[in-house]
């Protein structure tokens, strides 16, 4: 250490010796000074610049990088809420969603850099396994799309169930190509196709509603969209957990309809039937209504089509001579096919309502006062009005009618009469009231507004025509809805087809309960009607809407097309019957409207009071309204031939007495070998069933069936029980000498078994409307 | 021309130190001192390994934690598809269970015909009318008690 200091001082002795530079010292200090403060001026300038380039980009344009940062770190992804499910009012599903998966290829990764074979053979392989698994594509278009290189996106296929987009998964892995990938998606699914299709509607590619409750609610069933955003890297993959925020979906909710599945099967199949049997051109329609609540417990449309494909024109001659156009002329048909056939006539088309509208007349004029059940009327077989000559559909004229007669005849003379004495004013408040006037608020889309004259416009002709029912054109769901006012007490419901939405845990989020309508006739009003109606149907016109054991009253109607017969100078006819039940309490009506019928006939009272009478007759026990049988209904009543075979001769007789029928023993044996009608059969009360008693010779017991047809209920009976045969009877009921058989169910002549049993179906030549 | 020089630097700053001699003491008990080493050697080691615990656990609980996360994420999905495919099983059941399928099948695969109506009877129930004695002098109020021991049974079991 010591000899280390005195190097030092060695050192700084010799450099002591050595003279320094010729400087002053002040110059030197301020030298250096300068220098500072040019570096620190210079330093000043850069950080300067640097802080307003700073403010300028973290300041003055910190909304615009700041979106571009969440850009770019950001990844925003849907969370596609589940779409409601829609129930009938026993909770059975009508539709409800499902997962699915869009296929989606990138064009762009099957192209190979440099090598244009080896990108020919991807884009063929490709195609050969889209097509190969997924139904319904175009192999040229698939080549064009997948030859496009320079895309990366193409939708091959929208919903595609998970059993098809397993089997696409499979053959792509096993030629081992890139760029498909599976977007999760939504489809909607209707279980039972063709069932209430203008009721629920369908949904687009996007499942958004384009008819019926699924466009009417499509706010409530669709939900709320959710997202999860998440941070992402420089290439675009997920960092999940260095930041992520989820924003849960709201699903959609379900709504209870208040449609019956079980009604609604048996409206539309008897509909169908009548539909088709009766070459009806125009469509039919059918409504049943709780009259109380104006609850619909089915509605139908015939034709109507599959939920499943609602894009598919179902007539098959609409489709042909749409197929026969082409171009933009092809288009604009199809669109205006697909929208005739999803057009719901129910609450969307207008209608003359004919001689049905004769029960809001009625009603109006009794509780106006201008008319009581003891006024009569004289019907001459036509009335001149101010000129205008309005027959009678009867022809020879009623002669004297009373109120109820008038309304039972559906006498057109008779009901002017009943307008006239209301007068316009009355008459058109009363058209008010029962709310024809405006639209019924039904939650359905495309109600139509009802075409009726009002006080103003409304001469002493009009009011003549539209007293019985034509020149004022409304909608079927407003004709049920006055009807229903007619027969509850005087009451307007208010018509609807949900009753509650609910949430996905099935609590009620809200209940459709209809507020009381106001009263537009009086209970005494209401009470008459249904007297009136339910004598109309028992011996009236209205017979071939009868159903054995049950009250039932109706009114039929059949109006003239007047525009159609004006512009076309075709007569074309709508035929129409409504039906409410039981009479003396009714809790149902049922009306059935068919628009141009082309058939033996086209009175309401012929060709819809039997579809009514079939919906009532499955109805009815369905809603457990109990069956009671007078004593003339007693003879018509069926029942199923009981199991004899095996039992002794006694025991069969005895069992065939408590069910009402009679026995006859065919061979000396004890014991019953074989019967005829066989088990099961159902035969009205007082048929005979032959029992064999020695071998099965049943056989050979054969018989020759009579020609029954045109003969009354009496005289075919007596014929087929004297040919050994037995007798069933369906149509109408009414004894009277203008009821005759029009069919019978096995042809004359023909050889059948004897005890077999014909049904034949009765028609009452005497209904006009 | 020295003493200028001299003036600008302090020589004095290169003179000899002086330094101050220090008293060394002798450490009597070099074994103690020699298991403090150990002992910091020991520390030092069990810090480290502490830490070196702490970062493993750390990531591996990152490391479960991302694979417990891919887990559900794949569950999920697979709940997705396979209720993708309850709901279109469901679909299909219900499309073949039409009314009318149904009705067809029955009348003609299996020869059923529909209920007749005398086969459906119908019941009506009434509720009888009943009788009560209402008790009086020592019996009420037996029957008071019964009911209150009752209840307090009730209570205890909860």
């Amino acid at each position: 250490m010591q000899k280390k200091m005195k190097q030092q001082q060695q050192d700084t002795a010799a450099r002591a010796d050595t003279p320094p530079a010729s400087h002053a010292p002040n110059s030197r200090i301020s030298e250096a000074r300068v220098r500072i403060c040019v570096l620190a001026g210079v330093f000043l300038l850069l950080v300067g610049v640097v802080v307003a380039r700073l403010w300028y980009l973290q300041v003055d344009q910190y909304e615009h990088y700041t979106q571009k940062v969440l850009n770019q770190q950001l990844r925003d992804t849907a969370i596609t809420a589940n779409r409601g499910t829609i129930y009938d009012c026993n909770m059975k599903v009508l539709a409800s969603s499902a997962t699915v998966w869009n296929i989606v290829v990138s064009p762009e990764a099957l192209y190979e850099k440099d090598d244009e074979e080896e990108t020919q053979k991807n884009i063929t392989s490709m195609a050969d396994a889209l097509c190969g698994v997924l139904e319904g594509l175009d192999r040229e278009t698939v080549l064009e799309k997948l030859s496009n290189h320079e895309s990366a996106y193409y939708m091959v296929k929208r919903q595609v169930d998970k059993t098809t987009a397993d089997a696409l998964r499979a053959e792509i892995a096993a030629r081992k190509l890139p760029g498909v990938s599976y977007e999760q998606s939504s489809k909607r699914y209707y279980p039972y196709g063709a069932f209430a299709s203008n009721i629920i509607g369908f949904v687009g590619n996007d499942n958004q509603g384009l008819s019926g409750v699924e466009l009417y609610y499509d706010e409530e069933l669709s939900g709320t969209d959710g997202r999860v955003i998440s941070a992402k890297d420089g290439w675009g993959e997920d960092m999940a957990y260095e930041y992520s925020t989820s924003y849960p979906a709201t699903d959609g909710y379900s709504l209870v309809l208040t449609v019956d599945e079980v009604i609604q099967h048996y409206l539309e199949k008897y509909l169908e039937q009548a539909v088709t049997f009766h070459n009806v051109r125009e469509k039919g329609v059918g409504i049943v209504m709780d009259v109380e609540t104006g609850a619909i417990l089915a509605m139908a449309t015939i034709p109507d089509y599959d939920l499943n494909d609602p894009f598919t024109i179902v007539d098959s001659n609409v489709m042909a001579s749409v197929n026969a156009l082409s171009g933009d002329e092809r288009s604009n048909a199809l669109m205006i096919a697909r929208e005739a056939q999803w057009r719901n006539k129910a609450v969307s088309d207008l209608y003359e309502p004919g001689s049905v509208f004769k029960i809001v007349t009625a009603a109006s004029a009794l509780d106006s006062g201008v008319v009581s059940l003891k006024s009569s009327f004289n019907c001459a077989g036509a009335i001149t009005v101010e000129g205008v000559r309005m027959r009678c559909a009867h022809g020879a004229g009623h002669g004297v009618l009373s109120f109820g007669g008038a309304l039972l005849n559906s006498c057109n003379p008779s009901f002017i009469q009943i307008g006239q004495r209301m007068g316009i004013e009355s008459f058109c408040d009363y058209v008010n009231a029962f709310g024809l006037t405006q639209r019924t608020g039904i939650d359905l889309p495309g109600e139509s507004r009802s075409l009726v004259y009002t006080a103003k416009t409304m001469g002493p002709v009009e009011l003549a025509s539209c007293s019985f029912g034509q020149s004022n054109k409304i909608t079927p769901i407003q004709m049920i809805t006055a009807v229903a006012a007619s027969v509850n007490g005087g009451y307007l419901v208010h018509p609807h087809v949900v009753s509650k939405i609910v949430n996905a845990e099935g609590e009620i989020v809200q209940d459709l309960v209809a507020e009381p309508g106001r009263q537009v006739v009086s209970e005494d009003v209401s009470v008459a009607l249904r007297d009136i109606l339910e004598e109309t149907v028992s011996n009236g016109p209205g017979n071939m809407a009868y159903v054995l054991g049950y009250r039932v009253g109706g009114k039929s109607g059949t109006s003239q097309k007047l525009d159609k017969a004006q512009a076309e100078g075709q007569e074309v006819y709508i035929a129409s019957f409504v039906g409410v039940a039981p009479a003396d309490d009714p809790k149902i009506a049922v009306l059935v409207v068919l628009d141009e019928p082309d058939s033996y006939s086209y009175y309401g009272g012929q060709l819809s009071a039997p579809v009514v009478g079939s919906v009532m007759n499955d109805v009815l026990p369905y809603l457990g309204v109990e069956a009671s049988y007078s004593q003339s209904e007693m003879g018509s009543v069926e029942v199923s031939a009981p199991y004899c075979k095996g039992s002794s001769v006694t025991a069969a007789q005895v069992t065939l007495q408590k069910k009402g029928l009679s026995a006859t023993v065919i061979g000396g044996g004890t014991h019953v070998v074989a019967q005829f009608p066989t088990a099961g059969t159902s035969l009205r009360q007082g048929s005979t069933v032959l029992l064999y008693t020695e071998a099965d010779n049943s056989t050979t017991n054969l018989v020759t069936v009579p020609d029954v047809r045109g003969y009354t209920a009496g005289i075919a009976q007596q014929m087929l029980t004297a040919a050994g045969l037995n007798f069933s009877r369906t149509g109408s009921y009414r004894d009277a000498s203008s009821v005759v058989v029009d069919t019978q169910s096995v042809e004359p002549g023909v050889q059948v078994p004897a005890g077999s049993v014909v049904i034949v179906n009765f028609v009452d030549n005497s209904l006009i409307d | 021309m020295q003493d200028k020089n001299a003036q600008a630097y302090d020589l004095a700053r290169f003179e000899t130190a002086q330094f101050n001699t220090l008293r060394v003491v002798e450490n009597k008990n070099a074994a103690q001192e020699k298991r403090r080493q150990a002992l910091r050697w020991v520390e030092r080691v069990v810090s480290c390994a502490l830490i070196l615990a702490l970062t493993v656990s750390v990531l591996y609980s990152q490391t479960r934690k991302t694979a417990l996360s891919d887990e559900i994420t794949q569950l999920e999905q697979t709940l997705v598809e396979e209720q993708s495919v309850y709901d279109q099983l469901n679909y299909q059941l219900e499309s073949d269970a039409t009314l009318g399928n149904i009705e067809e099948y029955v009348s003609r695969e299996l020869g059923m015909v529909k209920t007749d109506k005398s086969q459906v009877t119908y019941v009506t129930l009434t509720e009888e009318n009943r009788l009560e004695i209402a008790e009086a002098g020592f019996a009420k109020y037996w029957s008071q008690m019964q009911a209150k021991l009752d209840e307090l049974l009730v209570y205890i079991r909860g």
